[in-house]
């Protein structure tokens, strides 16, 4: 088994022409081995620390966030946490501090699990993940990303430098809620993540809700604008909820049936509505991690 | 000279009742104390073990060959190698230390091979091929009942069983399995003697009795076998049988060089019994007035695949199927069933957590049929000494301060009736999931009582030896420590009959002591506490005699105020004593289930405050809040310890710890999906430790390890049935048993 630790951008995109694999925080890769859900790769070569993929800066029309930039980092950037507050929301959940301290926004992106975290809230915030190889360079909507459980349509000799996240229209807010039976280390029962924008006069203009865990990858629900355009906030839950439960398509396995996981996204579609809304209106509610330690409180 | 006032005893404390550090303590947060997992040995060899792929097979073949062919492989045995009996087991011994011709559970040993590292033994023990012949496995209890596939039925009888009730409350009630889920695996190390005998150190809670089925196995003789005690992380019951330990022997005899297992994770699910899941069907009698007229139960545990300790489970689940509470007509139906699903055994509670849930629950319905308080209820009936045990009819004869526990309990302050809106305390982890709207809180009290030390005629017993050198006093004893403090305790009891400041335990393995018997069945600090104390009294005696002295410290001997022998002299003699403590005798059961069964009881309550989310069905435990007999607390704050410890698995029993089996096979056997409670789960827990004194116990004192276990959970399910208005007839409770009704 070969590895070795990138120098800079080509190296890394060299050593994937050449069969590696990448690795950034390996809190997938490396604990699944060791699960033995699938072997370790042969030849890796590790991104973690590459100048390129760990920057989080602004862009014309919004952010890019860099690869392997960690969960820890995502919860407490201030514009993050200010302007796309369900990402923080949902790297804030993320596993353990130990876990946040190493696990990445493209790890967590690339690995593709049906319950993955950040997935929901970067659809729903419109993100675009940009994959680069020696061939050149392409972006990739999310919903052509994830093909299935563990799977993207990304080449092997493709690596996902960045994501790129288009800047938030005025009185927007935006929210992942989670459900957990446990309230650390716990993996998404269901999931849902929303975004609002709010008109003048307090209606919805603008909206939409994705969803983890209740399909083979993170699904955004169609029809979510239509649905809550030119309604109040406190209006719209019922609706939601029956259209989200439309949407899903979930699974029974250990820690949930469908019918169960059915009823909850509903229920949480409604809530992070809600909470999305309450942000937009200016409320402050803080990501979860900074409300328990009770620092850092923003909308 | 030294006077009376300076004694150092009395400065340093150490003694009953106080709360010293615990000499293993700091070690073990330093990551210094040696647990099983460290132990090595020059040239050592790494054991693995091939396990059956099915709940039920019969074996056609099996090839080695690929399995020798591995470079590093030293040994790969099967039931063949096996030299002495193939079997062994705690009540009998029917469980084959490698499966000989049938396999009749998920993970039953098939094979152990031993390797120069653990990958190549792991490798090796893959490369074996083992053709198999898939049967039908055997995996509901109730066809299993039906087809008389038992390991015990218990039939009790007593009093009037015509009499029938004002009000009638029936129930029928589900507790799933539970795991140890001990943070140590199983591991151990075997170190051939070069005489044709080995020295085991392996995790356990009763070193005694695996040397007897160790012995057997190996057909070597009882002194050519040295079970030592080790360092264990965690225990609750697993450690009581056998599992890698004759493994471990048969590779280093075969091999001639010491070997070491140690279990992985998913592992450790498998290679360990679990508590047993029960079904119950309950029908209460009472008069108007809240007297219980009769109790009518039938009781099913799953013992699985092997025997293990089924028949003691079942015969604790019905002896305390009826609760701490009067009642003169009882009629208890109980069945150990055979099956394929994995064997059950040992796990803190034995038994009597299974049927609290059930009594309990029936308790609270019965109190709602008669529009009654149902602390009320309890209060009326509640046992206290004097009375008779409903099922066994033994008078009791130690205190028993169940309407204290009740009163107590009552008396506790609740906690502020607002919901916080802090994260932490709110159902659905420390995310936006629940607001304070969403939720509901509920109250739920629950009632145990449970049985100290081994019962139904058991020869139950533990030794030590105390000896006074120029070091202080040795406490010499073959009893685990598993995390519970014992080690401190002996001490503390060793100082303060002896008289001395220094004190320390020693373990010792079974060629150097008899058995301490096992550290399980709340009993380690009663009988070797026992034991220490009589040793360190007789030795005390024995020394004051010797020098004509009327009292003993770290200074000598002292007579009438005046030091007549100083301590330097007196150790230059040798001075030791062994006693043997053994608690009031018990005889067997009658063919009604009756006798002085137990030899003696302990009582607690709990009061369980709860968060719910009914839209979600998230519970978080807000509070839980005990009272609990405990005799005399030798050292309170390990009493504590015991409390807010069985507390924490009470209410992962209660609301998400379960082993899914599904036909026979183990679908969570790994803590992603196996939950425990995290700290973040913990409840506030406040604890009144009730002291009575007058138990058989040294200084008084009762064993505390199991009754917070015993009725937490029950107290949790019904304060979620408080919160929620579901029927919660089921632990672990599932959010969906919540939402989806
Ligand atoms: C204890 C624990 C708790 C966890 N809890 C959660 C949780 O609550 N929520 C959650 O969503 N996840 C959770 N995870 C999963 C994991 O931590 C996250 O998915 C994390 O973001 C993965 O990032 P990483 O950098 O560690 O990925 P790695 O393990 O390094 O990589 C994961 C996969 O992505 C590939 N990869 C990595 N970077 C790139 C890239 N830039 N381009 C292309 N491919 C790439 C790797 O080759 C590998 O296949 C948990 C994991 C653990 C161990």
């Amino acid at each position: 088994m070969s590895f070795m630790i990138a120098g800079s951008l080509e190296e890394a995109l060299t050593a994937l022409a050449a069969g590696a694999r990448p690795v950034a925080g390996g809190t997938d890769l490396v604990v699944g081995a060791r699960q033995g859900k699938a072997p370790l790769p042969t030849s890796l070569v590790a991104i973690d620390r590459l100048a390129e993929l760990t920057q989080i800066e602004p862009t014309d029309g919004g952010i890019r966030i860099g690869a392997s930039v960690t969960h820890a980092r995502l919860l407490t950037d201030p514009t993050i946490v200010s302007d796309y507050t369900a990402l923080a929301d949902a790297a804030a959940l993320v596993g353990s501090p130990s876990t946040r301290n190493v696990g990445t926004l493209g790890g967590n992106v690339m690995n593709a699990s049906p319950a993955m975290d950040t997935g929901a809230p970067l659809m729903v915030l419109g993100a675009v993940a940009e994959v680069q190889s020696e061939r050149g360079s392409r972006t990739v909507d999310l919903s052509d990303l994830w093909t299935g459980p563990g799977q993207t349509s990304a080449k092997v000799d493709e690596l996902c430098v960045a994501i790129d996240l288009p800047s938030r229209p005025a009185r927007s807010g935006s929210a992942y809620v989670r459900l957990e039976y446990r309230r650390a280390m716990e993996i998404a029962v269901v999931g849902a993540a929303a975004s609002v924008t709010l008109a003048d006069d307090g209606t919805i203009s603008d909206g939409s809700v994705a969803l983890s865990a209740v399909a083979p990858t993170i699904i955004e629900v169609d029809g979510v604008a239509e649905l809550m355009a030119g309604h109040l906030p406190d209006a719209v839950g019922a609706a939601i909820a029956a259209a989200v439960a439309e949407a899903a398509e979930p699974i029974s396995d250990l820690r949930a049936s469908d019918s169960y996981r059915r009823h909850t996204v509903g229920v949480m579609a409604a809530r992070a509505v809600d909470a999305a809304a309450r942000r937009a209106a200016g409320e402050e509610i803080s990501v979860p991690v900074n409300r328990a330690i009770g620092v850092g409180a923003s909308r | 000279m030294t006077t009376r006032t300076e004694r150092r005893v009395g400065r340093t404390g150490g003694l009953i009742g106080d709360s010293p550090l615990r000499p293993d303590g700091i070690p073990k947060l330093k990551g210094e104390f040696e647990y099983a997992q460290d132990l090595t040995a020059a040239e050592m060899l790494w054991g693995a073990t091939l396990r059956s792929p099915y709940a039920h097979a019969r074996i056609v073949s099996i090839d080695l060959a690929p399995a020798l062919a591995v470079g590093g492989v030293h040994a790969v045995l099967t039931a063949d190698d096996v030299p002495g009996r193939g079997t062994f087991g705690l009540e009998q011994p029917d469980q084959p230390v490698l499966a000989g011709d049938y396999v009749n559970y998920w993970g039953e040993p098939v094979v152990v091979v031993a390797a120069e590292d653990q990958d190549t033994a792991r490798r090796a023990a893959a490369a074996v091929v083992v053709e198999y012949e898939v049967l039908e496995p055997l995996v509901d209890p109730e066809e299993a009942d039906r087809r008389d596939e038992t390991f015990r039925r218990m039939k009790i009888r007593r009093g009037d069983q015509d009499i029938t009730g004002d009000v009638i409350v029936d129930g029928y009630y589900e507790v799933g399995m539970q795991d140890q889920a001990p943070l140590g695996t199983e591991a151990g190390l075997a170190i051939p003697d070069g005489h044709g005998g080995v020295d085991l150190y392996a995790t356990s809670q009763f070193v005694h009795v695996d040397h007897e089925q160790v012995v057997a196995s190996l057909g070597l003789t009882s002194d050519q076998v040295r079970s030592h005690p080790t360092g264990i992380g965690g225990a609750f019951g697993a450690r009581e049988d056998v599992n890698l330990h004759i493994h471990l022997c048969l590779l280093a005899l075969h091999t001639s060089k010491p070997v070491k297992m140690v279990y992985h994770r998913s592992e450790s699910f498998t290679g360990h019994v679990h508590r047993h899941p029960a079904r119950m069907w309950y029908r209460h009698h009472a008069d108007m007035d809240g007297n219980l007229l009769r109790v009518e139960a039938k009781v099913l545990v799953d013992g699985g695949a092997y025997a293990s300790t089924t028949g003691a489970v079942l015969a604790n689940a019905c002896y305390f199927a009826v609760g701490p509470y009067r009642c003169d007509s009882v009629t208890v139906d109980g069945v150990g069933t055979r099956t394929n699903n994995p064997p059950c055994g040992a796990m803190r509670g034995f038994g009597a957590v299974q049927v609290c849930f059930a009594h309990e629950t029936q308790m609270d319905r019965l109190a709602a049929a008669l529009d009654m308080d149902s602390l009320d209820l309890r209060r009326r009936n509640a046992l206290a000494t004097g009375d008779a045990i409903p099922t066994t009819g033994q008078i009791i004869e130690t205190p028993l301060p169940m309407t204290e526990v009740i009163d107590s309990l009552v008396a506790m302050p609740m906690p502020d009736a607002t919901i916080s809106d802090s994260p932490l305390s709110l159902p659905g982890g420390t995310g936006l999931t629940t607001e304070p709207t969403d939720v509901s809180r509920g109250v739920g009290y629950a009632l145990g009582i449970k049985n100290l030390g081994f019962s139904e005629g058991f020869d139950d017993y533990a030794q030590a030896r105390v000896r006074l050198t120029a070091e202080g006093a040795t406490v010499e004893t073959a009893a685990i420590e598993v995390g519970q403090g014992l080690v401190t305790v002996l001490a503390q009891i060793a100082r303060s009959a002896l008289g001395v400041s220094r004190a320390t335990v020693r373990n010792v393995d079974t060629s150097m002591i008899d058995s301490a018997g096992s550290t399980s069945a709340s009993r380690q600090t009663q009988l070797s506490g026992g034991a220490t104390l009589e040793a360190s009294t007789r030795l005390r005696a024995r020394i004051l005699h010797a020098y004509n002295g009327d009292d003993l410290d770290d200074d000598g001997v002292w007579s009438e105020g005046r030091l007549v022998t100083p301590m330097a002299e007196i150790t230059e003699g040798s001075w030791e004593e062994t006693a043997t403590f053994r608690h009031p005798a018990t005889t067997e059961p009658d063919e009604n289930g009756q006798g002085v069964i137990h030899a003696d009881f302990a009582v607690a309550g709990h009061r369980a405050v709860v968060d719910v989310d009914p839209e979600l069905g998230l519970v978080r435990v807000v509070r839980v809040d005990t009272a609990q007999d405990v005799g005399k607390a030798l050292n309170p704050q390990s009493v504590r310890g015991q409390i807010e410890g069985g507390i924490m698995q009470g209410v992962g029993l209660a609301i998400m710890e379960e082993l899914i089996v599904e036909d026979g096979i183990i679908r969570n056997p790994n803590f992603t999906d196996y939950l425990l409670p995290t700290i973040l789960d913990a409840p506030e827990v406040e604890a009144l430790l009730i002291e009575k004194e007058g138990s058989w116990g040294p200084y008084g004192a009762k064993g505390v390890g199991e009754p917070p276990i015993i009725s937490s959970a029950a107290a949790v399910a019904a304060a979620i049935r408080d919160a929620t208005g579901r029927p919660i007839d089921r632990i672990p409770v599932r959010p969906q048993d919540i939402a989806l009704l």
